[in-house]
């Protein structure tokens, strides 16, 4: 079931084209990376994901009702879209208690979002007085408290230390193990291995791939080596097997299972049989065009 | 959501952080000191006395009408009212209750206080307290207090920055002022406080030599409350939270 969903979404800023025909859908029960270089519209799409940016053209619905037509989005949409931007003046108890007041849920569940965030001892604090680590926390804290079934967190593993990455890593992973969809902004593509099962890449405003994850890692090239190329050349084209040479390397484009096959019935000797595994950074960097490149020092 | 929830959650987003309770509790100790303290001791009126100790209270409201509307954009903290709360209209509606009722509310406690202080230290004087001449004065005071509210939500929400809100609520009536010295009838006219002086000494003459008639009251509040509440009212429901 859709839980969350992105409608040819466009939206421009003077010349300046953020998304354009921005289209995506979040399942129940899974975690979406929304990842993409600087600048390539990812905060202005969690924007009108969210109802805090109107769209030129396009809708963003929770389930079927459009975002703008919630009765009560806190109930529904969790969201974290920036941790700094809490009153910096406000305690974090109030912060919460605030949250809590606006959109109807009682005290106790302030008190359980911050044993869940473990923030207890520094509620008392204000809000200026933490690290952005924390800031998270309580910016996490914030987004659960309406027990909502859809998740929307704008680069929530920033600040947090690795133990603090770990946390969240399990809190999102069991939250879409509940049956809630999870969408998370971020570049830390270690987490999105870790934990997403889809990811959506942007790319200068416009979607350049909607994947599963466990597609990109998924391997369709092996490099193989042997004592006599030649031979080795010989027998995969026998087997109808795709391959070229490159730099020196034969790259076979078959599973590692069925190359290893092949050699062994013609008796070719192997030396080197290594499936090519594409890693995440890697995809992103063929399908998006960073806009901000930096020069060599 | 229902309208005393939000209004409810407004008044505790105004008051809830340290700047406004100082601002508050410094304004009405200060208010309160400085008029029992004053050379030859309290006025031997409670309407004299609450005039001294109520002087600061325009701009002490324009002050708190100022934070409650600024803070949010100068923080940041927009983003999280309006995540929470996308339909801006109700949110920013009650936030103009929620500054009115402080006001109101300010005045009253500040009489009350001023009741009991008065009594204490002039137990002699105890009958000017119930007296017709206090009701015109918390009447007065009030009307004053409400016209500078106004005028300052209007400005704060037509800026969205707390130190330019400031300098245009405290510094750019008395500019006015002073600039328009030299034609007081223009001054009455266009200067910022021709709305509150009509408010604290009502008549029905559009035009007056001795007061400020309803024509002038009228001109001075579409200059300086209605429209600024209009183009502010538009600027905040369409700026984007950053």
């Amino acid at each position: 079931m859709t839980a969350l969903s992105v409608e040819r979404v466009s939206k421009r800023y003077g010349r300046k084209i953020a998304l354009d025909d921005v289209s995506f859908t979040c399942p129940s029960g899974s975690v979406t990376a929304f990842c993409g270089p600087n600048g390539a519209g990812k905060s202005t799409a969690l924007r009108v994901l969210t109802g805090i940016v109107r769209a030129d053209s396009g809708v963003a619905r929770v389930g079927p009702t459009p975002v703008q037509e919630l009765s009560c989005p806190g109930r529904t949409l969790g969201v974290l879209l920036d941790a700094s931007a809490f009153h910096p003046g406000r305690t974090v108890s109030e912060t919460l208690r605030l949250g809590a007041a606006t959109i109807g849920v009682p005290r106790q569940r302030v008190a359980e979002c911050f044993e869940l965030v473990g923030l207890t001892t520094v509620a008392r604090r204000r809000v200026g007085t933490l690290s952005l680590g924390m800031r998270q926390r309580l910016g996490i804290a914030h987004a659960l408290l309406g027990s909502p079934r859809v998740l929307v967190l704008d680069e929530p593993a920033n600040g947090l230390d690795p133990s603090g990455i770990d946390w969240l890593d399990g809190l999102l992973a069991r939250f879409a193990r509940n049956g809630g969809s999870v969408v998370i902004s971020t570049h830390h593509l270690a987490g999105v291995e870790r934990i997403a099962d889809r990811l959506v890449a942007i790319s200068r405003g416009r979607i350049v791939a909607d994947v599963a994850v466990s597609d990109i890692s998924e391997t369709t090239r092996v490099e193989v080596a042997s004592t006599d190329t030649e031979l080795l050349r010989s027998a995969l084209s026998a087997a109808a097997i795709d391959h070229d040479l490159q730099t020196g390397r034969v790259m076979a484009h078959a599973s590692a299972e069925s190359v290893g096959r092949v050699l062994h019935h013609h008796g070719v000797v192997v030396t080197r049989l290594v499936p090519e595994v594409r890693r995440l950074d890697e995809f992103l960097s063929a399908v998006t065009d960073p806009e901000f490149v930096g020069g060599r020092p | 959501m229902n309208a005393f929830r939000v209004v409810a959650v407004e008044l505790r987003r105004a008051t809830d952080t340290r700047a406004p309770r100082w601002a508050i509790g410094v304004s009405v100790a200060v208010g309160l000191v400085v008029t029992c303290t004053q050379p030859g001791g309290p006025p031997t009126t409670f309407v004299e006395f609450m005039s001294v100790a109520t002087i600061a209270l325009p701009v002490l409201v324009g002050l708190l009408a100022v934070m409650a509307f600024t803070a949010d954009w100068a923080t940041r903290a927009a983003l999280i009212t309006f995540t929470l709360s996308p339909r801006r209209g109700p949110v920013l509606a009650a936030r103009y209750a929620a500054v009115l009722i402080i006001t109101v509310s300010l005045v009253v406690v500040l009489h009350l206080l001023g009741a009991v202080l008065y009594l204490a230290l002039r137990p002699e004087a105890a009958g000017t307290i119930a007296s017709v001449a206090v009701v015109g004065q918390l009447g007065s005071m009030t009307g004053l207090a409400v016209a500078a509210t106004l005028t300052s939500i209007a400005v704060a929400g037509l800026v969205l920055r707390t130190s330019v809100a400031l300098l245009v609520v405290v510094l750019g009536p008395f500019a006015l002022t002073v600039g328009f010295g030299f034609l007081p009838t223009l001054a009455d006219w266009l200067g910022p406080y021709s709305f509150a002086s009509w408010l604290a000494e009502p008549t029905i003459d559009l035009w007056s030599p001795d007061r400020v008639g309803v024509g002038p009251a009228a001109t001075s509040f579409c200059l300086w409350t209605a429209l600024p509440c209009v183009l502010g009212w538009i600027r905040q429901l369409r700026a984007e939270p950053r």
